[in-house]
């Protein structure tokens, strides 16, 4: 926010809207970090809370919901003041997905708990480094107001895209393998699925923040690489194309 | 300001005497150019 308005409350109104995403943001990335260690450390216990955390989010959802619907009818917000109100609005859904997926991966840990581990456990934890970095970099762009830093954000989820696509694989071969496997796996493939649709809702805020600061909407279509929808079984017996 | 975003087609923003912005009016409420009519537009003087 440049400058002040003549109706001071017209401020603190958007400053409040501005503190409750911010909550959510680090809200978000505290379920995240959560999320992964009770992956790693195969711990229900902390798993069993992240899900029940998500609760305080969805709240956090609601009450942003509520300051916009009061900002758009007593203040009628023009030009920069409307996006930043439409900004909030988009931002906060996409971050309340973002903790779903969370307690998502939490809630698939607790299952995947027991069964002995498997090995492409490991292989997630990058996955979600990198998610988490994506959501990051993009609140710090969304306070800095910064549309370059946005841009950036929105073209490394591709990276994100490429790691699901050879985590895909990766699970196909160890469910070949052994078909007991394919229990834990199937848990590991959402899982990272999940982690993947992080990745792409940070994406979302990134264009929300480019329209934000500039006013138009990001036109470009966004490099993707995730090619896990064309990828089929290696036959029994044979070698997998690589593509 | 409602009624002229409501009711023209082209709006132009002066103030003390000289014109500072004029366009299509979707344009000077939304992503106005010069800071002076945004800062007129979203209340922070006049």
């Amino acid at each position: 926010m440049t400058s002040e308005h003549i109706i001071k409350s017209y401020d603190e109104e958007l400053r409040r809207l501005n503190n409750a995403i911010m909550q959510m943001g680090g809200l978000a990335e505290g379920q995240l970090a959560a999320a992964i260690e009770a992956v790693m450390k195969r711990d229900s216990e902390l798993a069993a809370r992240v899900v029940e955390g998500d609760a305080q989010v969805d709240q956090l959802e609601h009450e942003v919901d509520g300051l916009v619907v009061r900002l758009l009818a007593l203040r009628q917000p023009m030009a920069r003041d409307l996006r930043e109100i439409l900004a909030a609005l988009r931002i906060a859904t996409d971050l309340e997905r973002i903790c779903d997926y969370a307690a998502n991966v939490a809630k698939r840990s607790i299952v995947l708990n027991q069964s002995p581990p498997v090995k492409p456990v490991y292989t997630l934890p990058r996955m979600v480094k990198l998610a988490q970095a994506l959501t990051k970099d993009v609140l710090d762009s969304y306070v800095a107001r910064d549309a370059d830093k946005a841009l950036v954000v929105w073209a490394r989820d591709e990276e994100l895209d490429e790691m699901y696509s050879s985590l895909f694989r990766e699970l196909l071969t160890y469910m070949m393998e052994d078909p007991r496997n394919i229990t834990a796996c199937t848990h590991l493939l959402f899982m990272a699925k999940n982690v993947e649709r992080i990745g792409d809702h940070a994406t979302n805020i990134a264009e929300t923040v480019h329209f934000l600061v500039t006013g138009s909407p990001l036109t470009q279509a966004r490099p993707k690489r995730d090619s896990s929808n064309q990828a089929v079984a290696p036959p029994a017996g044979g070698r997998s194309e690589s593509n | 300001m409602q009624q002229a975003a409501r009711s023209s087609d082209y709006t132009a923003f002066m103030y003390l005497g000289e014109l500072i912005e004029f366009g299509e009016t979707e344009a000077i409420f939304t992503k106005p150019q010069m800071a002076r009519t945004e800062d007129y537009i979203t209340g922070r003087f006049g």
